[in-house]
């Protein structure tokens, strides 16, 4: 699966992409591959609430564990992909994009430089196969 | 790492790998749940050479196995196969094994992240015994099962249908008349609730027999399956595994394991706890068996059991995604009385409260 040129990553295998004034955030094609695309259960944060970079919003879990999803920048969560959650073969099958997570509006816009590039990602994932 | 025979064939067919008990064994090829299906559906074949095989040999080998198990020997026959454990002295477990009884000698199968412990449990054992041998013969030796219910036709087609018992928890040994050297040793039992076979060879024959195998049991629907599927196949069974129902703090009793021990033989180590455990009334904490009704997180070891008055009242032992029921199930150690089948109670799963009920030993009952 190639990655969207315009995300940005975290080492945690979160991406985000700005749109519009909203940045979505979703998990990478990296992070479902390691759980064999087998997600058993999602849990999305409630709409509304505010969120720190680096903070859990959510729990993805597959057949053999659960992981938590980090924020990749601070702001308040305005929506999310509730069919994500109803099913979780969505974000299985498309993470970057049907199988989105959450918005997030965000409150310190200068957090978006911190992401990790593409190609550091790119990386980051390499380096994680080669274990 | 140690490496089975079939190493390369779980790597030569996309196999991923995970380090178990120091051994380098297939987790899935296609996927967990698709191998636990076909399991269920057809029949599944797996790479058991972890597991430890200890041969209990020399004139007294009977007697000292009788000593060192609550197994019920005095019933057992040769050909016979005893689901038991090794217990300490406080009648905690040790393991579960499963002993295959012959006329001079008994063979042992024990679980590959005990076998050095329990190897030198067992030796510690016989010191005070005469003419009692212990060979440990698990890397001389390999382990294969095939379970579901393709799994006699494709057994038939191979080997031919007399040569494997009919009864469950039974084995025959097919001996090679132009070798000494070459015998397998096949049983029926399991770990999935299906009906199938456990195959014991030396380790130069056992690729030979594992590619015959699926090459006769492709068309019958087999496939290979990894250690993720056989864990949720056995849970789905009710059937233990060591390190979750069954440990070092626990009884036989206390996973509800009763029946395998024979508490009127007049010794063997552990009866003396266990029946003082009997007479103060029972094991203080009893695995029970949950289901989760609602789709939510999985429940899984260690996550605390509360009452619906939310009393802390156990933990959780085991837990999955049941890929037959389509729900989150598992097992779990409650105080005995707290809870019975029936009951609601509360699994805390990352700080909040998910609502289950106690229901019956097995999950999945095999309808054939």
């Amino acid at each position: 699966m190639s990655r969207p040129s315009d995300a940005r990553y975290l080492k945690s295998h979160e991406w985000a992409r700005r749109e519009g004034n909203v940045v979505v955030v979703g998990v990478s094609d990296f992070a479902v591959d390691q759980m064999n695309k087998e997600i058993v259960f999602l849990e999305l944060p409630a709409v509304g609430r505010g969120i720190a970079a680096g903070e859990s919003f959510g729990v993805i879990e597959s057949v053999k564990a659960a992981s938590d999803l980090y924020a990749p920048v601070s702001g308040k969560i305005v929506e999310a992909n509730d069919k994500a959650s109803e099913s979780a073969e969505i974000v299985a099958n498309d993470p970057f994009g049907e199988g989105w997570l959450i918005k997030i509006e965000p409150s310190h816009p200068e957090e978006w430089d911190k992401l990790l590039s593409p190609e550091d990602y790119q990386k980051v994932t390499e380096a994680e196969e080669s274990h | 790492m140690l490496k089975t025979p079939f190493h390369d064939w779980h790597v030569s067919h996309g196999a991923t790998m995970t380090a178990f008990n120091g051994w380098d064994m297939p987790l899935y090829y296609k996927g967990i749940t698709e191998e636990h299906l076909q399991t269920r559906k057809a029949a599944g074949l797996f790479d058991l050479c972890h597991m430890g095989r200890v041969i209990i040999r020399g004139h007294n080998a009977l007697e000292f196995t009788d000593s060192l198990t609550p197994a019920r020997m005095r019933q057992g026959k040769p050909g016979d196969v005893l689901y038991s454990f090794l217990l300490n002295e406080e009648g905690r477990t040790l393991d579960d094994i499963t002993i295959y009884l012959a006329s001079d000698h008994a063979f042992l199968v024990i679980n590959a992240g005990n076998r050095e412990r329990d190897v030198e449990w067992i030796r510690k054992q016989a010191e005070s015994w005469e003419d009692v041998r212990i060979d440990d013969i698990s890397m001389g030796w390999a382990m294969i099962a095939i379970q579901g219910p393709a799994s006699e036709a494709i057994y038939a087609e191979i080997f031919g249908a007399e040569s494997a018992p009919k009864e469950y928890y039974k084995y025959f040994v097919i001996a090679d008349p132009k070798s000494e050297e070459n015998r397998m040793i096949v049983s029926t039992t399991g770990y999935t609730g299906e009906k199938g076979y456990e195959l014991y060879m030396p380790r130069d024959m056992a690729l030979g027999i594992w590619d015959k195998l699926m090459t006769v049991g492709q068309p019958h629907g087999l496939v290979p399956v990894g250690l993720g599927a056989r864990d949720s196949l056995r849970l789905e069974a009710a059937m233990p595994l060591y390190g979750h129902e069954l440990t070092e703090e626990t009884t036989p009793f206390a996973a509800g394991l009763g029946k395998f021990v024979d508490l009127e033989k007049t010794a063997f180590i552990g009866r003396e706890a266990l029946l003082a455990e009997k007479e103060k009334g029972g094991p203080t904490k009893r695995l029970l068996a949950f289901e989760m009704e609602k789709r939510g997180p999985v429940a899984r070891q260690g996550h605390e059991v509360y009452s619906t008055e939310e009393k802390l009242i156990g933990t959780v032992a085991s837990g999955i995604f049941s890929p037959t029921l389509q729900k989150n199930i598992g097992t779990c150690f409650v105080e005995s009385g707290a809870a019975s089948v029936g009951s609601q109670i509360l699994l805390d799963i990352r700080g909040r409260k998910h609502p289950a009920v106690v229901v019956k030993k097995p999950f999945y009952k095999r309808s054939y």
